[in-house]
Order: structure tokens, then C-alpha cells, then sequence
């Protein structure tokens, strides 16, 4: 799966996502996969990874990082990833005693900082610090962010919250990298708003949608990915597209009309 | 009128350029910086969505001292609000003491959306106002401001360009608007082009063909089937023709001025009525 998709993206695996802000958007419900291929190829890069779970929990990624031949449990052992649990900070919310500390609860009046701190302080019990050279340059995933406007938390604080983040891990020598996922409901202001504000941030949005002629059993979606500006430096827009057909394990990708069941 | 802008000899004290996710404004944004810094002996380049290291790798390098960059990203009070204004860029601006300025901002959108909209369109009012500023130059998306927001800054602003996606393919379309000092306002379409290196190319009056609101004109209109056929009669109807045939009142239809014969079948069409205009009894041999 990650030898596919790296493939179609036309990227080395061994250092990609570089100082790319990845952003994307699932509008299919079955775009989860693309999460797993950048926490999997990361974790294979053995890079400095922070990941925010919102919609999953630890479980979730290990048992699918298995069947993609990673193991998530080392990784953490060996400190190079950390997983933060947001869907716990989120249920804290309700918790009596704990909602006055809960950084998600303070997102929902505009204070970002207690957020951002636990990532710079995952970031740093990890060893990414601004001050000495690591050996990689670090990765943040968010999986995924329309839970946070899910749950309530207006939209500018939402953008303000990755605006920070996108600060703080370019803040490091060398630069890192920040990926985040958004599922789009359909008319969904909200979610949609976001997502442009997101696109017009990132250097590399990605689209995972249905087919336009509806549910097929050998097509399930297709992906429009868009190279914008570097973080560093300009670059001209350029698109790619393909289909394609998740397994269990595998993911075949082909141009658009070119299934095997087709042909 | 876009060269005449970038190059200066078109005087502009605040350039608006609103752009949206199939047409970005900051490659416009980096040729304008770039030209502007030839003119001027400072420019205050204040960034939102790329670092000012993004800006400052593009520019020449003879360029590049008089390009000071202020990351708009970098101030953040305890809680985690933006605290950025532009007033310190004001503030710093007055300090240059009489030094030609320029100032450009990467994307009034983020601003926007965390602070009421006026505050920004007042401050961006007296950036421009201001007695050492030569030139404001700002990008905003389109698609992410709302329309009375929009509205503001393209009132406050002397020249508006609209970047708009062109459909011939690789170029691109942009809508100017120009009010010069004198008060006469200038529309124009022009197209323009990137080269590898981002530095614009090929400005040119927008083509028919090139603009996409003429062109879904041009489909919107009714094909007519029998322009290329030699026939011996005609399908379309005249203005005078359509009006002849809508005063043409149908028989079995109730009109309201012949109630007085006493044998008369009338018929009133019924909303979801397939009404046949064939005889229904020309089948049968009366």
C-alpha cells in the first residue's frame, strides 16, 4: 500500500512528507486509509512522529499498522512516536474536576495554548527540541479535525489552532512536517470553510471522494491530489487523479476508467 | 494596464488583489514585491501563510536588504489569540522618517477572520493614508471573505484586480479595476502568464475565447439545427412570429366571451395535463 501511493504521488519513501503540510480531506468516509500510509511510512522513516488522535483510538492504529507489517507498540517504546488521546480529553469534557484543565474545553473560548503546549511537550519528550539538531525532522498528524467542529468548537479557533501548530513544528531545526485529516460531510459550512482555509495553508491538499456516478464494487473513490507552493520556496500547481480500490491489506490505484474490471 | 501597475507607472495607493483556490494570488504578489523593491528604498512584507523565508529566497539577491519581513505568525498572546495588528506596522513605517515605503501583505484573510472586519479595512485605510507610504499592495481570498467584507476593501482600495481561473488552459484571467488620482476609472481584462521561475510573462488583453463568463454565454444560447441545412422551411420562430402564435386562441378552450351558445364542449387543462393537439378521433371513419 505505502510502495502504491508513494508511486502515484511521485515521492521517495524514504523521506517524504519533507517540510510538505499535508492536508486532507475525506469526503468519501473511506479515506482513512491515507492517515494510515503517512503514520505508517513515518514510523518506518523512524521520525520523530506527534500523533493527535481525535476520531481513533491507540488500538485502532496499531491493529491496522500491523496488518501494513509496522509495529506502533515498539515505535512508542522507543520513543519515537507519541500518541495523544484526544478522543479521552475529549470525553474528560464531561468529567467532573477535570474540565477546568481540559485543553480542548479551553479551545472552545479561543485559548489555543494549552493544546499546542501538550503537542511542544509530546514534542520534546520525544527529544524534537528547537535547540539541538535531531536526527529527523519531525511529523505531527491530526486524525481528524472535524471532530473538534464536531463537538462544538467555532471554526476560527479551529484554523488558529493548525496556524500554531504549523508554526510550532516549523519552529525546529530542520523543519518538520504537519498532516492533518478532515472528514466533509455533505453541506457541511462548516467543514467545507475549513477546508479552504486548510488549502489555501497547505502545500499539498488531497481529496478523497466518491465517484460522481455513484457506488461502484470495483471503484470505490478516487483521489485528486494538488502540489501548491512549498513551504519554502514557490512552485508552479500542478494535479494528479486516479481511482482506486481498497482491499484489505492493498490498494490498487489506476487511472480514471482503467480498472481491470473495466477493461 | 497589469505592467503599467507592476512597473509603477500606473500610480495605485492600495492594491487590492482577491483571489481563490483555482487561481492563488501570491505568485502576483511576489512579482509585485519584486518590482516594487526596484522603486522603493523599503518595503514591509507582512506574512501569514508562507514564512518570510518563502519571500526572501525568491527576491534578487541586490534586492533582498530592502525587503523587511515581519512573520505574522510569530505573536501570540498567553491564551493563544493572534494579538498581531497592523498598526506596528504603522508604527514601524513612521519610524523610517520620510523613506519611501512600500507595504504588502501575503493574505488579509487570516486578520479578517479574527477580528471584525472594519478593524482591519480602518487600519489598512491610514497604512495607506500614511504621509511615507508610496503603495499598499494586499491579497485576499475570495472564497473565504464574505461578500460585505469584500465589499469594505474593495471601497477603501484604488485598484482592484480579480484573479479569475482562465479556460484556455494554462494561463490566467484577471478582472482591473484602476481609479486614478484624477478620479477616472479604468475596467480592464487582461491575461497573464508564469514562467518557470514564477516571474510573470505574456500580459495581454483577455481574449472572447479566453473568458469564461462569455463563454457559458455562448453555450447558453439555443443551437439552431438548421443553420447549416438547405431547407426548403424554417424551424425558428421571429420575435413577431412567437408573438402572433401566443395570441392565437385554441378551440375547447374556455375564453369567457362565447357563453351565450347552448351546445359547446369546454375543456379546462388540468395542471399535469399531456395535452394531444393530434385528433383524437382521426382514427375513426366519421
Amino acid at each position: 500500500m505505502l510502495a502504491q501511493i508513494c508511486q502515484f504521488l511521485g515521492v521517495d519513501s524514504s523521506d517524504f512528507p519533507l517540510n510538505e503540510h499535508v492536508f486532507v480531506a475525506d469526503k468519501s468516509k473511506d479515506g482513512g486509509f491515507l492517515i494510515h500510509y503517512f503514520l505508517n511510512l513515518c514510523v518506518k522513516q523512524n521520525r520523530p512522529l506527534c500523533f493527535v488522535g481525535l476520531s481513533q483510538s491507540f488500538n485502532h492504529y496499531c491493529t491496522v499498522a500491523q496488518k501494513l507489517g509496522t509495529n506502533l507498540l515498539s515505535a512508542r517504546n522507543n520513543k519515537n512516536l507519541i500518541f495523544i488521546e484526544g478522543l479521552r480529553l475529549i470525553s474528560d469534557i464531561v468529567v467532573e474536576g477535570k474540565e477546568k484543565t481540559n485543553p480542548i474545553l479551553q479551545l472552545f473560548n479561543g485559548i489555543t495554548s494549552p493544546l499546542c503546549n501538550l503537542v511542544y511537550d509530546s514534542l520534546k519528550e520525544i527529544g524534537v527540541s528547537s535547540f539541538q539538531e535531531h536526527f529527523g525532522a519531525p511529523v505531527l498528524i491530526i486524525d481528524d479535525l472535524s471532530v473538534l467542529l464536531s463537538v462544538g468548537v467555532p471554526l476560527k479557533y479551529v484554523v488558529s489552532f493548525v496556524k500554531r501548530l504549523q508554526y510550532l513544528v516549523t519552529s525546529y531545526s530542520p523543519q518538520g512536517s504537519l498532516i492533518v485529516s478532515l472528514c466533509i460531510g455533505e453541506g457541511d459550512g462548516d467543514e467545507e470553510d475549513t477546508w479552504v482555509h486548510l488549502s489555501h495553508l497547505g502545500t499539498l491538499s488531497i481529496e478523497v471522494s466518491n465517484l460522481k456516478s455513484g457506488y461502484c464494487k470495483e471503484v470505490h473513490g478516487q483521489i485528486q491530489v494538488e502540489w501548491k507552493d512549498s513551504y519554502l520556496k514557490p512552485r508552479k500547481v500542478h494535479y494528479k487523479h486516479t481511482q482506486y480500490r481498497l482491499s484489505d491489506k492493498n490498494i490498487e490505484l489506476f487511472a480514471s476508467g482503467m480498472s481491470s474490471a473495466v477493461l | 494596464m497589469l505592467e503599467d501597475l507592476l512597473k509603477g507607472h500606473e500610480k495605485s495607493r492600495f492594491i487590492l488583489i482577491t483571489d481563490s483556490l483555482e487561481c492563488i494570488g501570491r505568485h502576483l504578489l511576489l512579482n509585485w514585491v519584486e518590482s516594487a523593491l526596484e522603486r522603493c528604498e523599503k518595503l514591509f512584507l507582512l506574512c501569514f501563510e508562507r514564512p518570510p523565508d518563502f519571500f526572501h529566497n525568491w527576491i534578487q539577491p541586490h534586492l533582498r536588504q530592502k525587503l523587511i519581513c515581519i512573520n505574522g505568525n510569530e505573536d501570540w498572546d498567553e491564551t493563544g489569540e493572534m494579538t498581531f495588528n497592523l498598526a506596528r506596522v504603522l508604527e514601524e513605517v513612521a519610524q523610517g522618517e520620510g523613506t519611501p515605503t512600500c507595504v504588502a501583505i501575503d493574505s488579509l484573510t487570516l486578520p479578517i477572520l479574527m477580528r471584525p472586519a472594519p478593524v482591519t479595512c480602518r487600519q489598512l485605510h491610514r497604512l495607506a493614508t500614511s504621509d511615507h507610504v508610496i503603495q499598499v499592495a494586499v491579497v485576499v481570498h475570495r472564497d473565504l471573505t464574505d461578500q460585505h467584507a469584500c465589499g469594505l476593501l474593495e471601497h477603501k482600495a484604488t485598484t482592484v484586480i480579480d484573479l479569475l481561473p482562465s479556460v484556455s488552459g494554462s494561463g490566467h484571467a484577471c478582472h482591473i479595476r484602476h481609479c486614478r488620482p484624477t478620479g477616472k476609472v479604468f475596467k480592464t481584462r487582461e491575461s497573464f502568464d508564469f514562467d518557470e521561475a514564477i516571474r510573470i510573462k505574456r500580459i495581454s488583453p483577455l481574449k472572447a475565447t479566453q473568458e469564461p463568463q462569455k463563454i457559458l454565454a455562448l453555450t447558453s444560447q439555443e443551437p439552431d439545427p438548421t443553420a447549416n441545412l438547405d431547407l426548403s422551411f424554417k424551424l425558428q420562430l421571429s420575435e413577431s412570429e412567437r408573438e402572433a402564435r401566443s395570441q392565437v386562441i385554441l378551440p375547447y378552450l374556455k375564453d369567457g366571451s362565447s357563453e351565450t351558445s347552448t351546445s359547446k364542449i369546454l375543456y379546462e387543462a388540468d395542471d399535469a395535463d399531456d395535452f394531444d393537439e393530434e385528433d383524437p378521433d382521426d382514427d375513426l371513419n366519421i
